[in-house]
């Protein structure tokens, strides 16, 4: 079948939507039943976005507009008094993303199972409408729809981590509600002052909220600045950016394990996303204006959080901070505006969703047997557990930037951008090197290496190794770390396009007229 | 569909032979010298754990097969068969983002050559001697898995063609490193050793990856023939930058000051190891590195001069510190320290030949030492302190004998090889005006023979001091431990004498002279006859007689056969006065870099990160806590926010609603 005659993205959002509708039909006992319609609508968004990437591909060498070159592109008007439609289409940004969310959708799901015992039936429910929400998010391309697939994701992750959280749940997920929340709503006045402002200029509302039509445009320089400043403070809270970030440990912390997974996953890359697709397109007379500060927080963050990796007693927290060191490097690959620095962002991004993701279902393997997280409990697991060990290995180095496995060539071609772009800024992040083995060796001393910990010991036989299932959900990260490490064009071919679009946009001849 | 999406992967097809070189059809089997180990890592770490005891097969197998495909491909390169300037093959485009673009590549030529040789040789005799050693190990199947991945991962790094694909065979030496130190995993002290070596080594690679950056930047590729054929046109300050970045990597992996600390910590892996990765090959890396990138260097003498002082310092610095060690394994890699310090030393002066022969040499007798002190560690169950040993020449003879092979060869007393490849850096630095890095090289010469003696004595002359329970049990290793022995004794002894001569236009001279006669023109050097009845000669007979002097004050203090040592004389001189009391502190205490390093990166440091992280909870986070409570308090309203209920969230889109509405009354009106 022609793939192009389909409304195949349509299909993967709401895919998820439709297992949850079925869910809420089955009685709640039947545990089995809610579980495998889950993983089994999991699984099907997935096959759907591998086949949106076979059908995207013969066409992504499409000269790219402003504003990318999007396939598939399906638009209908959805209150058409303001130009609102329901528009979605896809480039390779998008496409790389989405299949990021889809596999690591099904694959928190499978690993749910055993972990959340109470409130399936409501859990599962509120993962998939959350797949939903991210999915939307990275296809939409009207400002309003937009926004409300943004909306969507809060939802079902305030529920995940306050009902099936930890003992401080309340506290983390209000904090993570609020907190974006704050940030949203300044991007939703931006987004209604753009769409007045455009339709005040070309008399109509038509094309009011479109992307395709908004990007490129050219606003008025100072409204560019304050329409900037309020798309980027939502989006610095969301990846979170130095000095947004202190909602993450604690969310990261109180999440249960598939929460955390999708949180550093996915969550995270709405922020940098919504940087790419929308702030810099729309405002990059904005972009270029606040470059330079966005820059020094990406640094400080690079630094910082490594930094203060180094001495977190509990392995989430830890990890937590890994996150914000290494999204640092995507946001900073970002602004200093350069191709390397670019594509080695957006590679991190996925690489990031795949090592962290991965990272965190091991941290949930030990929870789940232990129940506990402090880094000074643990020690001598590679007696005990050396399959658990040798996984924990793997990822950590992936983390840590080993060539050969996926986080190196976007933490390089990060280090190649900013050095391009200015030496000492290379030379600055460059030591995070450094930094980040310090904390991740020392996390696997902690854990893996040494004499067996009293604790450890005490817990006997409830120690075991890992399962079969807890092998399968890692087995496709793992695969997937050691391809893009390897063939990194998988990915950096699919985002050579949207690239090239976004360093067009930026170039500050373009002209800033509307709403003057 | 996926055609254009893959656009160079054409393994063993895409044959490109570089360098004007006859087309070869061996070069395209060069990429399965590394992808066997590779192979023989991932089936043995899959498969290794239920296969049991000979899980050690298919490793050992494959390094042989590696070995001989190896030295097929040595004889085609030194005989000319892939050309003057070596044949390459390119496999795969690695990365590509814009004008970025790095291919996985291999590239053989005489250097490459001679790096195989003592990679592929030393690295199949030390799995040999392994099955012997592991052979009670319940984890061998584990320990073969990583010797095999860190032969990938060092014929990665001799072959790569491309700076970037050096790194990663450069990072991945650093890892199966990591893996092997930390072999013993349930000791403390072997995770703490294998950290501490990973993260040294990347202070190094912090500096080589800036120069790679610096490469791309100034010559806009890295691939090194092409990067080589650029460097001439750039400013004389760029040149000298990437030069010093590259050399912090060399640095970092050669163990040379100040990130010479790692190295004697790393004796905690087991002795293989020791051998293999940290006298043998990985620590040569480094060396290596510098001399491929001899065409950069040759432009910035300066940065040749930082590379002959950080060497030579290294060298006699090392040298003073294998003075007063008693664990036998850390003499060595001491020792170890200060001979790289030579090679760099060598290629600081210009002597690149001469640091070639001196690594392979080197590589060839420090192996030999190893794997000895390995059998003499398995015959005194596990005990590595030399004042628990003496007396075992009669009991361990094979190990005896070779160890003394090493010995000499180490000591520089001819015919052995020692003896060429370092007369020929002092004399290379003597004649090319670096009088003071021949001086010091001299005095290490010295100190050399009398420190390896110091551990020959104590461990196998005069009276024994082992372990009264172990002493009856003491016998010979198995043939697998001691064939390795003899079969490292043999280039020991005769490597100088195939390689070194005939003097002034030596066999490995006329080999690597492709390879560094563009550095050496461009340094301006002029070739001069050889003296052996003049200046040439002098030296040779200068530094025998510095090491022979070691020797017999080494033989004089620390017995030999039957004679004991006079422990008493050591001591009386050793306290004779301040000085000698300073000194040997200073010694025996490693000049207190480890505690230099320990107050700064662990008290200093961990005291930065604990007020950061101070800082994070409450400036950062308080501040927002603050928002949230003030606004709290503000709206009574609002407090039942701290509830918990599901309904706040819609208490929240309230909000956002009452805020969106009075947006757009307020744009409305404009």
């Amino acid at each position: 079948m022609d793939i192009s005659s389909f409304p195949i993205l349509s299909l993967i959002i709401f895919l998820p939507l439709a297992g949850a509708l079925v869910i809420a039909l089955i009685p709640r006992r039947n545990l089995a039943a809610i579980r495998g319609t889950a993983l089994l609508f999991a699984l099907a968004t997935w096959v759907a976005s591998l086949w949106l990437v076979l059908g995207f591909l013969p066409g992504r060498d499409v000269v790219a507009s402003a504003a990318g070159s999007f396939q598939f592109v399906e638009a209908v008007d959805w209150i058409p008094h303001f130009g609102i439609q329901y528009k979605v289409g896809a480039d390779g940004l998008s496409v790389a993303l989405v299949v990021l969310t889809t596999t690591l959708s099904w694959i928190s799901i499978l690993a749910s199972f055993s972990p959340i015992r109470e409130r399936v039936k409501e859990y599962m429910i509120s993962f998939l409408i959350l797949e939903v929400g991210m999915l939307g998010v990275f296809l939409a391309l009207d400002l309003f729809l937009f926004y409300i697939f943004w909306e969507v994701v809060l939802v079902p992750m305030y529920l995940i981590i306050g009902i099936w959280g930890g003992a401080n749940r309340i506290y983390a997920t209000i904090k993570f509600v609020l907190y974006t929340l704050v940030g949203s709503l300044l991007m939703l006045v931006a987004i209604l002052a753009t769409a007045f402002t455009f339709q005040a200029a070309t008399g109509s509302w038509v094309g009011a909220f479109d992307l395709e039509k908004l990007a490129g445009s050219g606003f008025d320089g100072t409204f560019q600045l304050f329409a900037f400043a309020a798309f980027a403070l939502a989006f610095a809270i969301k990846v979170p950016m130095f000095p947004f970030h202190t909602w993450l440990p604690d969310a990261h912390v109180e999440a249960p394990t598939a929460g955390s997974v999708i949180l550093a996953g996915v969550l995270l890359k709405l922020g940098a996303y919504g940087f790419i697709r929308f702030a810099i397109p729309l405002f990059p007379h904005g972009a270029h204006v606040f470059a330079p500060l966005l820059i020094a927080l990406s640094v400080i963050a690079i630094i910082y959080g490594a930094i203060v990796a180094l001495v977190q007693p509990d392995l989430k927290k830890l990890i937590a901070y890994s996150s914000v060191s290494h999204m640092g490097f995507v946001t900073l690959g970002i602004f200093i505006f350069q191709a390397q620095g670019l594509q080695g962002a957006i590679l991190q991004m996925v690489n990031h969703g795949l090592i962290t993701g991965a990272l965190f279902l091991l941290v949930g393997v030990i929870y789940e047997r232990t129940h506990d997280r402090t880094l000074a409990k643990m020690g001598g697991l590679g007696a005990i557990t050396p399959v658990y060990s040798a996984a924990f290995g793997f990822f950590v180095f992936a983390s840590v930037g080993l060539p050969g496995l996926a986080g190196f060539v976007g933490e390089f071609l990060v280090f190649q951008g900013a050095f391009a772009f200015n030496p000492w800024l290379g030379v600055a992040i460059t030591f995070v090197m450094i930094f980040a083995a310090a904390y991740l060796l020392w996390m696997v001393q902690r854990m893996c290496f040494g004499p067996v910990s009293e604790f450890l010991a005490g817990l006997g036989h409830h120690l075991t190794d890992m399962r079969p299932v807890e092998i399968l959900t890692l087995a496709p990260l793992g695969a997937l770390t050691v391809v893009l490490g390897l063939y990194p064009g998988l990915v950096l071919d699919l985002i050579a396009g949207p690239v090239k679009a976004v360093l067009a946009a930026v170039d500050p001849a373009v002209a800033m007229s509307i709403g003057r | 569909m996926f055609e254009p999406l893959i656009p160079s992967v054409s393994p063993l097809l895409a044959a490109a032979a570089v360098g004007g070189a006859a087309p070869n059809s061996l070069i395209n089997f060069v990429p399965l010298i590394p992808a066997i180990p590779l192979a023989g890592f991932v089936f043995t770490a899959f498969f290794g754990r239920r296969m049991g005891r000979p899980a050690f097969v298919l490793p050992l197998l494959g390094v042989t097969v590696t070995w001989l495909l190896s030295m097929a491909v040595v004889y085609q390169a030194l005989t000319g068969g892939f050309g003057e300037h070596g044949a390459g093959i390119t496999l795969w485009r690695w990365i590509s983002a814009g004008a970025f673009n790095v291919d996985v590549g291999f590239f053989v030529d005489q250097l490459t050559a001679c790096l195989l040789i003592v990679v592929t040789t030393i690295g199949l005799l030390v799995h040999l001697y392994s099955v012997g050693y592991m052979a009670h190990d319940p984890g061998r199947w584990r320990f073969f898995a990583y010797l095999n991945l860190f032969m990938f991962s060092m014929l990665l790094l001799v072959l790569a063609d491309n700076f970037l694909t050096v790194f990663a065979g450069w990072e991945l030496v650093g890892l199966s490193s990591y893996l092997l130190i930390g072999f013993w995993y349930g000791k403390r002290s072997a995770a703490l050793a294998a950290k501490k070596a990973f993260i040294v080594n990347r202070i190094g690679d912090v500096g080589f990856a800036l120069g790679i950056m610096l490469i791309w930047v100034s010559t806009g590729t890295l691939n090194m023939r092409e990067a080589f054929d650029r460097i001439a046109g750039l400013d004389h300050g760029t040149i000298l930058a990437i030069a010093l970045l590259v050399f912090c990597g060399a640095v970092g992996k050669s163990a040379q000051f100040p990130l010479h600390v790692w190295l004697p910590d790393a004796m905690e892996g087991p002795t293989p190891v020791s051998a293999l990765i940290h006298a043998a090959t990985m620590v040569n890396a480094g060396v290596y590195l510098v001399a491929r990138t001899n065409p950069i260097f040759s432009h910035v003498p300066e940065a040749m001069v930082v590379v002959a002082a950080i060497g030579i310092f290294t060298a006699i610095m090392a040298a003073s510190i294998a003075f007063t060690q008693t664990d036998i394994k850390r003499v060595l890699a001491y020792s170890t320290l200060s001979q790289l310090g030579y090679m760099f030393a060598a290629l600081g002066v210009g002597a690149y030949v001469a640091a070639i022969f001196h690594l392979m040499a080197h590589g060839f007798f420090k192996g030999l030492l190893f794997l000895g002190s390995g059998s003499v560690i398995h015959a005194v169950h596990d005990e590595q302190d030399m004042n628990r040993m003496g007396a075992l020449w009669r009991k361990i003879p094979i190990t005896h004998a070779t160890m003394l092979v090493g010995t000499i060869a180490i000591a520089g007393i001819p015919p052995f090889a020692g003896f060429f490849s370092k007369d020929e850096i002092l004399g290379e630095a003597f004649k090319l005006n670096f009088g003071w890095v021949w001086a010091i090289g001299v005095v290490v010469a010295g100190m050399t023979a009398f420190y390896m003696w110091r551990l020959m004595g104590k461990t196998f002359y005069g009276k024994s001091h082992v372990d009264p329970a172990v002493e009856p049990k003491i016998h010979e290793s198995t043939w697998t431990m001691t064939l390795p022995l003899v079969l490292l004794a043999i280039p020991s002894m005769l490597l100088g004498l195939w390689l070194g001569l005939p003097f002034g236009d030596s066999v490995l001279t006329r080999w690597l002279h492709p390879v560094f006669a563009g550095a050496e023109e461009t340094l301006g050097r002029t070739a001069e006859p050889f003296a052996l009845f003049g200046i040439d000669g002098a030296l040779i007979l200068a530094s025998v007689a510095i090491a022979t002097i070691g020797l017999v004050a080494g033989i004089w203090l620390f017995g030999f056969f039957r004679r004991s040592g006079r422990q008493e004389t050591v001591e009386a001189i050793t306290a004779s006065s301040g000085a000698t009391r300073f000194l040997y502190r200073a010694s025996l205490n490693k000049w207190w870099f480890d505690d230099l390093n320990h107050l700064l990166f662990i008290v200093i440091g961990g005291r930065v990160a604990n007020a950061l992280w101070w800082f994070d909870r409450n400036v950062v986070d308080g501040t927002v806590n603050a928002v949230g409570r003030i606004t709290v308090d503000a709206g009574g309203g609002l407090r039942r926010i701290q509830t918990g209920h599901v309904q706040n969230y819609a208490l929240g889109i309230a909000i956002g609603l009452i805020i969106m509405a009075g947006s757009y009354l307020i744009i409305a009106a404009r």
